[in-house]
């Protein structure tokens, strides 16, 4: 097989190859450059190992040859999983151009507050259906979207700390978010329950109470009241004393 | 206890992380080699396992980065061959990586000895 014809076979399946590691690095975003490079730093490697190869070529060689090299995606993995290097600086740019996450998070948190206010005049007042709608939007929109704002928010600036001065705002509206919505909350459940909700939050109220007084004073006689003198009592004597109410001479 | 797919992993990500390493050192050693010769010359030693895909987009990125020089010369099987050879930037890149070796080197021996102090005392 002169080498004309052997090139003509081989080159099909070498220029294949080729081309899957050049549409690897592609797709990976390499820089031209490196495409290039790498391409023919692989393209002499094949051809080197072709002419250690047994002679003259075949197709089963070439073939052979090209099963011994790194599949052509292995190339790309140095350049990520395909994403755009550029993206992270990209990403930034747009999120430093565009959305301002604490001023988001202030509004949406506004809307859940007028909301609860629109909710405490409709209650008192006859509304009609337009202003009872536009209220649940708005109950829903401060409600849903509060948290994710002020989670962007966070992120936001602890990504971009020339945004601190937002801090106050994320704070404000993250106190004001943990007020309105267990209010709005328990609102919800005392319309549902006819206000029978009061029984079992006033008895574990009342529980509760009972468990602050009842350390409250248990700390206050323990500390005005002299500790207990330690005698010769054996720990055995000791815990059948105070079990019979019997003093137990000492041993 | 991790299983061999795990250690694999890890073997790998401890690899990649040397790549450069080895590479910039390799060329620094041969003086001036091609990329096949590259290959040839980290694959012959246990444990690095680098391969030409890991190999050749180093060394565009190197050489993009004037880290390496690169010349083409005429190649008696085929295409050209390209030779790298590490510049005056490569050089303080390498000293660089081999200082931060030998300082984790001797770190992870001193954490190994003195497991094994412990593990004789007890």
């Amino acid at each position: 097989m002169t080498e004309n014809s052997s090139s003509v076979v081989g080159r099909t399946a070498i220029e294949a190859y080729l081309d899957s590691v050049e549409q690897a690095l592609f797709t990976a975003h390499a820089p031209r450059g490196d495409r290039i490079q790498v391409l023919q730093d692989l393209e002499s490697q094949i051809a080197d190992m072709l002419a250690t190869g047994p002679q003259p070529l075949t197709e089963e060689t070439v073939q052979s040859v090209i099963a011994k090299l790194e599949p052509p995606s292995h190339f790309a993995a140095t350049y990520g999983s395909g994403k755009d290097p550029r993206q992270p600086w990209v990403t930034q740019i747009t999120r430093r151009s565009l959305i301002r996450w604490p001023l988001v998070a202030a509004l949406s948190c506004a809307c859940l507050t007028v909301g609860c206010l629109l909710v405490l005049i409709a209650s008192a007042t006859s509304v009609n259906g337009p202003v009872v709608l536009f209220t649940i939007l708005m109950l829903m929109v401060g409600c849903m979207l509060t948290p994710l704002a002020l989670w962007k928010a966070i992120k936001q600036i602890q990504a971009q700390p020339e945004r601190s001065r937002d801090c106050g705002l994320v704070l404000k509206s993250a106190l004001v978010y943990c007020v309105v919505l267990p209010v709005l909350l328990m609102g919800c459940i005392i319309f549902a329950t006819h206000g029978l909700i009061f029984v079992p939050l006033g008895l574990g109220a009342l529980v509760y109470l009972q468990y602050l007084v009842v350390r409250r004073v248990q700390r206050h006689l323990s500390g005005i009241l002299p500790k207990q003198p330690i005698d010769d009592a054996t720990p055995q004597t000791a815990a059948l004393s105070v079990g019979t109410g019997m003093s137990v001479p000492a041993t | 206890m991790p299983t061999s797919t795990q250690i694999e992993q890890w073997s790998t990500q401890l690899r990649k992380g040397l790549a450069e390493l080895c590479v910039l050192a390799a060329v620094d050693r041969l003086g001036e080699a091609y990329g096949y010769q590259l290959v040839q010359f980290l694959t012959d030693h246990d444990g690095l396992a680098l391969t030409e895909s890991t190999v050749y987009p180093l060394l565009a990125r190197l050489a993009r980065e004037g880290q390496l020089s690169v010349t083409s010369a005429p190649s008696p099987s085929g295409p050209p061959r390209r030779y790298y050879r590490i510049t005056a930037a490569g050089k303080r890149s390498l000293e660089s990586m081999l200082q931060h070796w030998t300082a984790v080197g001797s770190s992870i021996k001193k954490i190994i000895c003195y497991g094994s102090k412990q593990e004789t005392k007890s």
